[in-house]
């Protein structure tokens, strides 16, 4: 980008001055430092072949100045005057939830599809009091796309079409959006955010900062199978429980209520790495054989099942089962007989 | 995108410069004809009040002031009050009277003063008798202050 700018200016020099054997004109450059104090002083003769100087991109702020000098009498007169000034946009973008998971390899986020979570861009170094200043100057590009994912590997499937939206920011500034919905509950997205300049001179348009990326996990169901409600039980059935779409990280809990002392017992069926990695679906037969000393079951009575999942967002109940009598001793066994990412 | 240096020119912008060049090659040769009843060549924001002017026989050339970092005493005669016979741009000037002067180029980098010179180095060119100038792309350009080695430089402070 730097090259391009300065063979453009070099280039339009070339076209448009050049001295004569009459005249010489001299480009006098006056760079300024941040502080407005002079960086360096540079005349630049400009040849009769009209190849004019190359000159480097500003870095701050410079101050161009053609003179024309007589070459009879050696008089000089300024022909025109030129401030250039640099501008260096800067933004960032992040991307925040209830899940405070931040994946290492390339900092995305994770969310579930109907939890809202918020994009907040910082936007600097725009120049804004000037509108007569090139539009790459007084603005960036905004965009985000919202794409559909492949459930298990993540991948974008080939042929996808992205849900795009652009915008132009003009401010400096710092703002934040909710997001929420964006792809339905059972499906996993991509929403993924982009700041980047407009193209300049030549100097095509680059993404500032670093894209921003949000997973979006479908929402979870479940259920709990073989325990009929009202039913009296002699010992505890096998329990099937099925769950499809399990969130990342998420806890998993087989929740048995005592109902004649109200109290709970979280049997912790199932968790997963806190990751990316989740369960699309996974089925589990729970026995009794292992909670056979469970404080949960140590007497007859009542009890209700409630199939639990647990995530950043909530805790919810996927399904519930009872009241189930039993009579006796309950054997529990947990077991995974099936498993599928 | 700091890395990526995104530098461009605005406030110009560039285009308006273009023009305002391209109309000033017809407005030179006006300017050039009126200058010579008009043009005040001493006004303190003149070419010739911000720079030095360098000659030598029938020709001479100009030097931004700080650009000069060795001037010889007896080479003094070589700056000149005001410009005198033929202009010619630094390069070509340094051609034809390299035996009393000399061009040391320098990055942008020194010139504005994010760099220091090498004191061994820049002492031994404060050591030639010549007058020696500091050039960016063949052109003279001025030494910002902060390039200057200090006096206890050693080659680490480089």
């Amino acid at each position: 980008m730097k090259t391009i700018t300065s063979i453009f200016f070099a280039s339009a020099l070339a076209l448009n001055a050049q001295t004569t054997d009459k005249y010489t004109q001299i480009i006098w450059q006056t760079e300024y430092l941040p502080d407005d104090s002079v960086a360096f002083e540079y005349p630049m003769t400009v040849p009769k072949n009209g190849v004019s100087p190359s000159l480097d991109p500003v870095t701050h702020k410079s101050v161009f100045v053609l003179y024309c000098i007589n070459n009879e009498n050696n008089h000089e007169t300024e022909i025109a005057t030129q401030t250039v000034s640099a501008y260096l946009p800067e933004a960032s973008i992040t991307l925040t939830s209830q899940d405070p998971y931040i994946n290492p390899s390339d900092g995305s986020r994770r969310t579930r599809a109907d939890q809202a979570y918020t994009a907040t861009y910082t936007v600097s170094g725009l120049i804004t009091n000037d509108p007569t200043v090139q539009a790459a100057a007084r603005m960036v590009n905004f965009d985000s796309a919202i794409t559909k994912l492949d459930a298990l590997s993540l991948a974008i499937p080939s042929g996808s079409i992205p849900v795009s939206t652009h915008r132009l920011i003009e401010d400096n500034e710092t703002k934040s959006s909710t997001h929420i919905n964006q792809v339905s509950a059972l499906e996993t997205g991509l929403a993924t955010f982009t700041i980047s300049s407009l193209a300049d001179f030549g100097a095509t348009s680059s993404i500032l900062g670093s894209p921003a990326k949000m997973y979006i996990f479908p929402t979870t169901s479940g259920s709990i199978s073989n325990l009929d409600a009202s039913r009296s039980y002699s010992s505890v059935p096998n329990i099937p429980l099925d769950i499809i779409n399990a969130y990342p990280g998420s806890d998993n809990y087989l929740r048995v209520t005592r109902l004649s002392t109200n109290e709970s017992f979280d049997i912790n069926i199932s968790n997963w790495n806190n990751s990316f990695d989740y369960s699309k679906h996974n089925t589990w037969t729970v026995m009794g054989d292992e909670l056979d000393d469970h404080e949960a079951f140590n007497g007859d009575g009542q009890y209700l099942f409630e199939f639990i999942t647990k995530t950043p967002f909530d805790e919810k109940v996927l399904d519930t089962k009872g009241p189930v009598i039993l009579r006796s001793t309950i054997y529990i066994k947990a077991q995974l007989t099936s498993a599928e990412k | 995108m700091k890395a990526s240096l995104f530098r461009i020119v605005q406030n110009i912008g560039l285009t308006a410069f273009c023009l305002i060049i391209s109309a000033s090659q017809a407005s030179a040769e006006r300017a050039g004809e009126n200058a010579i009843d008009s043009a005040d060549n001493n006004r303190q924001d003149g070419l010739y009040a911000k720079a030095t002017i360098l000659g030598a026989g029938r020709y001479w050339t100009i030097v931004p002031k700080n650009a000069i970092i060795h001037l010889p005493g007896n080479l003094a005669n070589r700056i000149l009050p005001s410009p005198k016979g033929k202009y010619l741009a630094f390069h070509a000037f340094l051609t034809r009277n390299s035996s009393w002067l000399h061009a040391y180029p320098v990055s942008l980098d020194y010139a504005r003063g994010n760099k220091r010179m090498d004191k061994h180095r820049f002492d031994s060119l404060l050591r030639i008798n010549k007058i020696v100038v500091i050039t960016y792309r063949k052109n003279p350009i001025s030494l910002h202050s902060n390039a200057h080695p200090l006096e206890d430089d050693t080659p680490s402070n480089q």
